[in-house]
């Protein structure tokens, strides 16, 4: 009975060095604490991407590359820019999504008393740049920080009911030397995930404020698709 | 349990033969509990049948040979409340017959479907469901004809087809519902 004991306090405490668990409010492992509060030193960012996307009928994944910018608190710009040209913009109130080759832009207002579980999905593709522990904690529950060789995997769980119905889980990959964005990865509820892999990131690069409030062609469609929610199904 | 002379008679359980065995299995009051058992067995025996149907299909390796792999990106225009939503497209075909087609808002899918000569299914994450059968789609699944339609296959009749240099277009005539959209690949992928 006393070496059971024993057996069982040695693997939880062998499971509790590897692996911390975080439930909302309570101590976060160090190193993420760190991260955190490095993430007030980062006003802007930048870096190359390759998305990886992984979908149940396919057994490779599909691959595209582009580019990101992120300036504090919360405006992003994602460029695909291979194989199909598409640019997402979070400004201040909404995310546009320009189709250059279609002329089209699509308008996704992000505020308003509307919730919605697109407008909840949506406002978590800003993750990766939280502001602080309380700003991460509100958007989401910390399942698990895991730290392997010089990576901590952060996963998250999105509080939103709504978007968890889209996106149930969320994993962030940072240094644990530097506290750079390595990766983030989405788990979608149908079963398949977009990584994406940083390279060549700049810290705090000199933005050009043009790049968060794109001018748009006079001949493009502008559309809002979320107008009136609906569903997308047949 | 014996046999009765046979009757002729149209019983509601739709069987008028002369045999009769089977028919006073059904009526005779003493057999309801065999009845009940028999529909029941009956039953799942259907149920069975059309699951093995309709098992799920099993991931396609695009790099495998006989695959040809389209990507672009396109217009979705609903029917009725006249909304549309562009989103990246990948469509694949298979030599075979075969389709898998792929529609997102990246990151976000759309709509997930596979074909084959023998059944078909899709998804629709946004809205966590899923439709799967034998034969052919009901072509209100529009997005699931679009691997037959690149491949030149034949369409149902409410269903046109349009391809150039431009783009394509896929709709449906019946009910105004139609993609369309490029291909970024102009040259066809072959894996």
């Amino acid at each position: 009975m006393k070496l059971r004991k024993k057996i069982f306090t040695l693997l939880g405490a062998i499971a509790l060095a590897h692996v911390w668990t975080s439930a909302s409010g309570a101590e976060l492992n160090p190193v993420v604490t760190a991260w955190l509060a490095a993430q007030t030193n980062i006003q802007a960012w930048s870096a190359d991407f390759i998305q990886t996307r992984a979908f149940k009928s396919l057994s490779e994944p599909l691959t595209a590359t582009g580019h990101v910018w992120f300036a504090a608190p919360n405006r992003f710009r994602w460029e695909v820019k291979h194989p199909a040209p598409t640019t997402a913009v979070r400004a201040a109130s909404e995310l546009m999504v320009i189709y250059p080759k279609l002329k089209r832009v699509e308008h996704f207002p992000l505020t308003g008393g509307q919730g919605g579980q697109w407008r909840d999905a949506l406002a978590l593709l800003e993750a990766g740049f939280p502001r602080s522990q309380e700003q991460l904690e509100a958007q989401y529950e910390i399942v698990s920080e895991t730290v392997k060789n010089h990576t901590c995997e952060l996963v998250l769980r999105p509080k939103s009911a709504a978007a968890r119905r889209m996106m149930p889980e969320i994993r962030i990959d940072f240094d644990t030397k530097d506290f750079s964005l390595s990766a983030t990865e989405l788990h979608f509820v149908d079963g398949s995930t977009m990584r994406n892999d940083f390279q060549n990131p700049v810290l705090n690069p000199p933005i050009d404020e043009k790049l968060f409030a794109p001018e748009i062609p006079a001949d493009y469609k502008s559309i809002e698709p979320l107008k009136g929610e609906h569903r997308f199904e047949r | 349990m014996g046999h009765r002379a046979a009757e002729r008679r149209d019983d509601g359980y739709g069987s008028t033969s002369r045999t009769g065995g089977v028919l006073w299995l059904w009526q005779c009051p003493a057999s309801r509990d065999v009845r009940r058992r028999l529909t029941l067995l009956l039953g799942i025996a259907a149920l069975c049948a059309v699951g093995c149907r309709t098992a799920p299909l099993p991931p396609v390796n695009l790099k495998e040979p006989g695959w040809t792999v389209r990507s672009g990106q396109a217009v979705w225009h609903l029917p009725k409340d006249k909304r549309e939503i562009a989103g990246d497209v990948l469509v694949a075909t298979s030599a075979n017959g075969e389709g898998v087609v792929q529609f997102s808002k990246t990151p976000f899918p759309l709509v997930s479907g596979r074909i084959t000569s023998k059944q078909w299914e899709v998804e629709f994450p946004p809205q966590n469901k899923h439709y799967a059968a034998p034969g052919n789609p009901p072509v209100r699944l529009l997005w699931l004809y679009l691997s037959k339609a690149v491949s030149g296959q034949k369409l149902p009749s409410k269903l046109s087809w349009h391809e150039d240099a431009n783009g394509w277009r896929l709709e449906n005539r019946g009910s105004g519902e139609k993609v369309e959209g490029y291909w970024e690949n102009a040259e066809t992928l072959k894996y």
